[in-house]
């Protein structure tokens, strides 16, 4: 018998007994929703947290440190710190060495080292300030706009030029508000130096970037950064011993992979600068990026979702036996009909597909309206569920970007799910009426 | 060389074989139907009747003897090649229609040709002309619970017709029908037989209904007791 015909019948016994038929799919119809529901809120928590960490800086940074290996065979109990002097440390002539080595591969490098706090006071007002050194790009990294005046540049850090960024904020108490471009700051530095930057630029202060949202703190009291170039600052505030660059930012290109720029970074600064020749091969630089970091949690975020989608499944199974229950039932109910069909030449064949496709025609409904409720389900249960999370941390509720996201790979599946369960399920009612006898079936009341 | 469309001998039909308590309902029938033959099988309740019926109609097997329609012998064949015989072969019209009540006629009709792999276009077009030959075209869409019984065993007559059978067998076909709509569908058996030359068994337990046939065989106690000719009443 042909196929289109046996979804016909399929359709129409479901129609005919429709109150009964969803009876039947309810089992599938929770399971498919349910395993739906539990992938959907999955997949949007994963895209909710690699758009956030994207919006943050991104899977093209790699942050870069300098620190010392790490014992053979893990053997912390027995390892000292070895000795450090200042050939060890990481320099920005370190750094310029790599960028021109992997030009091709990396965009920029964002550099930011901190030099303590300091109080500026001019003739109209005061305002407190972190000082902090960077290279060039400092405003990109982080998303700041820039108000008015121009970025740091390249030559000015090339240049030790004493310049600066400042913020809304500063500007607002330090210089009540008036344009403060080409204006000096004076800082004292810990060291007891005293410098004159002048401002070549006024940053908009982002209170969540600084993390102050939602903070106590009385405005006038927030420390905003000023950033001066490194070189310059670098040389002004130095101490006895320096520890050198803390840590660097540095941006891939577009489609180049940071988790694997990140081992070549290491391998790159054990090569070049950790070989013994030119500092101590016991340090090197370790790397952290946010690429691998957002690929464990993912990894992480899938098994709980599989293995909660695998317990949510074991109610496909109670509703594939409701399937062939109510097969069974229909098989009896429709005896005469089977015996007809054979008196007008059904093989035994003929008999089976037909009512096998009924039972997967019943459960592929089901599990078209499960994935439907699933959906709906798992989205509105992300958004609350993202919602929870902003309200519970506000100072970060706008990097909380919510994306949701039904999982497309669990919906085929789970459909594919479903006819396999009616298949399963269809086989032992769809034997019992291709084994019925024409003449017994015809007979029957 | 006979033109026999039905040549049974020595039918013998046993059930629960080999137990205690086997029973013989046939007794070894001879069975000779000529092409474009009308004979009629009568007996009463319980003369084995019916089980001839599904050894003809190739829904049973005979436990001994030897059976053959259209020259192919039935006896030997698995249920699988039955159900191409049934398809091919045999028209079944019975008392009660059996005509499956949540399609329409037509599709009714269709249903011999579904299981013959017979294209849905080329399906409609012959259940249709079997509807017109019955006089049943202009209700092909109707339920079977929206005819009459007389309307429905013309759509049954008319699915019996439409893949083209050797054979019509046709067991109580008035039997549910008053005496008036009884006789206008044997009206249509009459020029199933008279016009397209089609060999009809008809069994019946009426004496009336089987002179309307050429031929009468009586069956009583699993043998058939009685043959002649309906001329010589």
């Amino acid at each position: 018998m042909n196929f289109k015909e046996s979804i016909r019948l399929s359709v129409e016994n479901i129609r005919v007994n429709r109150m009964r038929s969803v009876l039947t799919m309810l089992g599938i119809i929770i399971g498919i929703s349910a395993v739906i529901t539990i992938t959907t809120i999955g997949n949007s928590l994963k895209s909710t947290i690699s758009t956030s960490l994207n919006s943050l800086g991104g899977v093209n940074t790699i942050t870069a440190y300098m620190t010392a290996d790490s014992p053979e065979d893990d053997d912390w109990e027995n390892w000292e710190y070895p000795d450090q002097t200042e050939e060890d440390n990481l320099t920005w002539e370190d750094i310029s060495g790599y960028m021109d080595y992997y030009e091709d591969d990396v965009d920029y490098v964002v550099m930011t080292n901190e030099y303590g706090t300091a109080t500026v006071n001019t003739d109209v007002g005061s305002a407190s300030v972190n000082i902090q050194g960077s290279a060039y790009g400092y405003l990109d990294s982080y998303k700041l706009t820039l108000l008015s005046g121009r970025e740091l540049t390249k030559a000015d850090n090339d240049e030790s030029k004493s310049v600066c960024l400042v913020s809304d904020l500063f500007v607002k108490y330090a210089f009540d508000g008036k344009n403060p471009l080409g204006q000096a700051v004076e800082l004292e530095l810990s060291n007891g130096n005293i410098i004159r930057v002048y401002v070549v630029g006024v940053y908009k202060y982002d209170a969540n970037v600084f993390g102050t949202a939602n903070s106590k703190v009385a405005e006038t009291e927030i420390s905003t950064n000023i950033i001066i170039p490194y070189n310059y600052i670098q040389d002004k505030a130095q101490t006895e011993f320096d520890y050198g660059i803390d840590y660097i930012n540095i941006v891939t290109k577009d489609g180049v992979d940071a988790t694997q720029m990140a081992s070549l970074t290491t391998e790159y600064f054990d090569t070049y600068k950790y070989n013994d020749e030119d500092a101590n091969s016991a340090f090197g630089v370790e790397t952290y990026d946010m690429a691998s970091e957002l690929s464990s949690i993912s990894k992480v975020l899938d098994v709980i979702t599989i293995a909660i989608a695998i317990i949510a499944s074991i109610s496909l199974i109670v509703g594939g036996v409701g399937v062939m229950n109510i097969m069974l039932v229909s098989v009896v109910e429709r005896t005469r009909e089977i015996g007809i069909r054979k008196a007008m030449g059904a093989r035994k064949k003929n008999i089976h597909f037909q009512f096998l496709t009924e039972a997967t025609v019943i459960c592929l409904f089901g599990g078209l309206i499960g994935v439907a409720i699933g959906i709906v389900n798992g989205l509105v249960l992300s958004v609350i569920g993202g919602n929870v999370l902003q309200n519970m941390n506000p100072e970060i509720s706008t990097m909380i970007v919510i994306t949701v996201r039904p999982s497309v790979t669990a919906i085929l599946v789970s459909l594919g799910f479903s006819v396999i369960v009616g298949i399963v399920f269809g086989l032992y009612p769809a034997k019992k009426a291709a084994d019925l006898s024409p003449i017994e079936a015809l007979r029957y009341e | 060389m006979s033109t026999a469309v039905i040549d049974m001998n020595g039918i013998i039909k046993r059930y629960y074989e080999g137990q205690e308590n086997e029973l013989e309902i046939l007794h070894g029938i001879d069975l000779h139907v000529e092409e474009g033959e009308f004979v009629s099988v009568v007996g009463e309740s319980g003369s084995g009747k019916s089980t001839l019926m599904n050894i003809i109609g190739a829904l049973d097997r005979p436990s001994e003897g030897t059976y053959f329609l259209g020259g192919e012998d039935v006896g030997e064949l698995d249920d699988e090649s039955l159900s191409v015989i049934r398809n091919e072969k045999i028209g079944f019209v019975f008392q009660s229609f059996y005509l499956m009540p949540r399609i329409s006629a037509i599709r009714n009709v269709e249903v011999p040709l579904l299981y013959a792999g017979v294209n849905e276009k080329e399906r409609r077009k012959r259940a249709m002309e079997q509807l017109e030959m019955v006089g049943m075209a202009d209700r092909a869409n109707h339920k079977p619970t929206e005819l009459s019984g007389g309307q429905n065993q013309r759509v049954a007559i008319a699915r019996a017709m439409v893949n083209n059978p050797s054979i019509i067998l046709a067991d109580e076909p008035t039997g549910a029908l008053d005496s008036k709509t009884g006789h206008l569908v044997m009206d249509i058996f009459h020029r199933l037989h008279d016009e397209y030359k089609k060999t009809i068994v008809l069994i019946t337990h009426s004496q009336e209904l089987a002179k309307e046939t050429q031929r009468i065989l009586t069956l009583s106690d699993g043998q058939i007791v009685d043959e002649r000719r309906s001329d010589e009443f």
